[in-house]
């Protein structure tokens, strides 16, 4: 019987084309590793971006220039970003089904949590230097 | 893109509403999912009451009274009608489970009953398990050990007891077809009954093929689609946990990649 | 979907046609489901969210035109509610990892125990929130 399903035993599966791809498991321990170190800075980082709200520029420099804050938030968007980009992954991988398309997306969401990782620390070291 | 709606034959009509049984005093209202493959009409939700004196306590003593007093084509499984078939699987008041164990009386209101979800219809209440058994032959369901034993294999009741909670399946299907991700990837994903009983073949000291069983599995789309959402545990009837089985193929998959 | 309804379309001439079942508008909305969506629900915002956040450090740290451009996601009221609602989406989340941190171990899945997580998720994310933004408004 044909049938349009990936579903083939282990056995005979072995070494033909439904062998496993054995990335799941790579990618649930880098989302745990990540979520291990986000929680703490997660914490930090809603705590400064509390403390922004309603201030001048001259405001929010005092506030979070210094190195301790700045650093912490570095840390949270770089850390937090690649975690985005896997989770993001998982999300496509979930709801877009045509090839084409999900390559596309998967592509766009690499560039996007790179660009928006590269520019988030860029624009966190402009408001730490000192001027 | 996976669709989150009815695709266009499968949208629900309103249906017909039977009439109510004469002379009943204790009527209960059921609104059942109709199709019939025969026709070119969509899907349809029929109305129905049911003469509660005249009937058992279970959803299943009540849909056989339908079929029996009121309407002889309505269609469904059934079989044990005491929880150990698992034929009479459906969505009933939103939660997939056995029609047989699930009382009336545990229902507030309306009865609604819908055939397991995200499944071809084959006509009203009976889906098309095809793929869910092919799921679940592909994990190979039996055991794997060497050559011809000179002796009994042996097992010690420790051993046995690692099987608890695993063998009691009864292939009803309830907690995979109550998965979202299921519904997405059924195609790829194995779903929480299928995984359930490699859980069980890798969890049996017996079983030699551990490592190809785990290989098998350790895979993006049909272990990792589960992203313990907890609906296949809170659904099975036979209160097991495969949300927790797939959390232990996670771990073991994870420490030996 | 492209498998279900088609499974047996060669040895059953209805199988190719057959409806789909209904799923997402019949199944009860339960919490530990809703929790599990809001969990997917606030990761993607989150995304959103850093990409808004850097349009305000670079405005904050160029200053000129680019303050004059995106200085408001700070300093407005809109701003503010948005800042606002992007920490409860980072404690919404944040929590929602713990609860799958627990249950990647095998703990709290019984009846009980996922009940009291997922709603634990919920009142914990708006708690710590409103928390928060009190304790910060104390401090000055
Ligand atoms: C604050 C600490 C954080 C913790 C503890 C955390 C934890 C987690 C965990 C454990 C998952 C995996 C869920 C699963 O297995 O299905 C996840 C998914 C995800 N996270 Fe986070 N995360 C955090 C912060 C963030 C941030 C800052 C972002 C965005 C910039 C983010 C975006 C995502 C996305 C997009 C997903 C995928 C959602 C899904 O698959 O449903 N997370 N997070």
């Amino acid at each position: 019987m044909s049938t349009p399903t990936h579903f083939k035993s282990g056995r005979e599966g072995r070494g033909a084309a439904f062998v496993a791809d054995h990335h799941g498991s790579e990618h649930a321990r880098f989302m745990r590793l990540t979520s291990y170190a986000l929680a703490p800075l997660g914490i930090l980082a809603v705590w400064y971006l509390a403390g922004v709200v309603g201030l001048s520029a001259d405001g929010v420099r005092a506030a979070i220039g210094r190195p301790f804050p700045a650093l912490t938030l570095i840390a949270f968007g770089v850390i937090g970003m690649i975690h985005a980009r896997e989770g993001m992954n998982e999300i496509i991988l979930d709801y877009v089904h045509d090839p084409a398309l999900k390559d596309k997306a998967l592509r766009a969401n690499q560039w996007a949590a790179r660009a928006i990782a590269a520019l988030w620390t860029l624009a966190l070291m402009l408001i730490a230097a000192p001027r | 893109m996976v669709e989150f709606t009815l695709p266009k034959n499968s949208v629900i009509a309103e249906g017909k509403i039977w009439p109510k049984p004469e002379g009943a005093t204790a009527l209960r209202e059921f609104r059942i999912y109709r199709y019939n493959p025969d026709s070119d009409a969509n899907p349809r939700i029929d109305t129905y009451y049911v003469d509660t004196q005249d009937c058992g306590p279970m959803v299943l003593d009540g849909v056989i009274w339908i079929k029996n007093h009121i309407d002889p084509t309505l269609t469904f499984r059934r079989s044990c009608r005491e929880g150990i078939c698992g034929s009479c699987s459906m969505n009933i008041d939103g939660v997939n489970t056995l029609a047989c164990t699930r009382g009336m009386d545990e229902i507030e209101g309306v009865i609604r009953l819908y055939p397991l979800p995200h499944m071809g219809v084959v006509k009203d209440l009976v889906p098309d398990l095809t793929i869910f058994y092919e799921q679940h032959a592909a994990i190979e369901p039996w055991l794997h050990a060497g050559a011809d034993p000179e002796k009994e294999r042996l097992q010690s009741p420790q051993d046995r007891a690692k099987l608890d909670g695993l063998y009691e399946c009864i292939l009803c299907a309830c907690c995979s077809t109550s998965c979202p991700s299921y519904w997405w990837n059924s195609d790829r994903y194995l779903g929480p009954a299928a995984l359930l009983q490699a859980h069980r073949w890798i969890s049996d000291s017996r079983d030699e093929a551990t490592d190809e069983r785990l290989d098998y599995v350790d895979d993006t789309f049909r272990l990792y689609r589960c992203h313990t959402i907890m609906n296949c545990t809170k659904a099975c009837p036979k209160h097991l946990e495969p949300a927790k089985a797939i959390a232990d193929l996670k771990n073991r998959a994870i420490a030996r990649a | 979907m492209d498998s279900s309804g088609s499974a047996n379309a060669d040895s059953d001439p209805h199988g190719a046609q057959r409806p789909l079942s209904p799923h997402l508008s019949v199944y009860r909305p339960m919490m530990t489901m809703m929790m599990s969506i809001a969990h997917r629900i606030t990761g993607a915002g989150l995304y959103v969210a850093m990409a808004l956040l850097t349009l305000l450090f670079i405005g904050v740290g160029m200053g000129g035109a680019f303050y004059a451009a995106f200085g408001w996601l700070g300093s407005s009221a809109i701003g503010g509610l948005l800042v606002f609602l992007i920490t409860w989406a980072i404690y919404h989340h944040l929590l929602g990892g713990v609860r799958h941190f627990l249950w990647d171990r095998g703990l709290y899945m019984d009846p009980k125990g996922r009940e009291a997580l997922a709603i634990g998720t919920l009142v914990g994310g708006v708690g710590l929130t409103v928390l928060t933004w009190i304790a910060k408004s104390l401090a000055g």
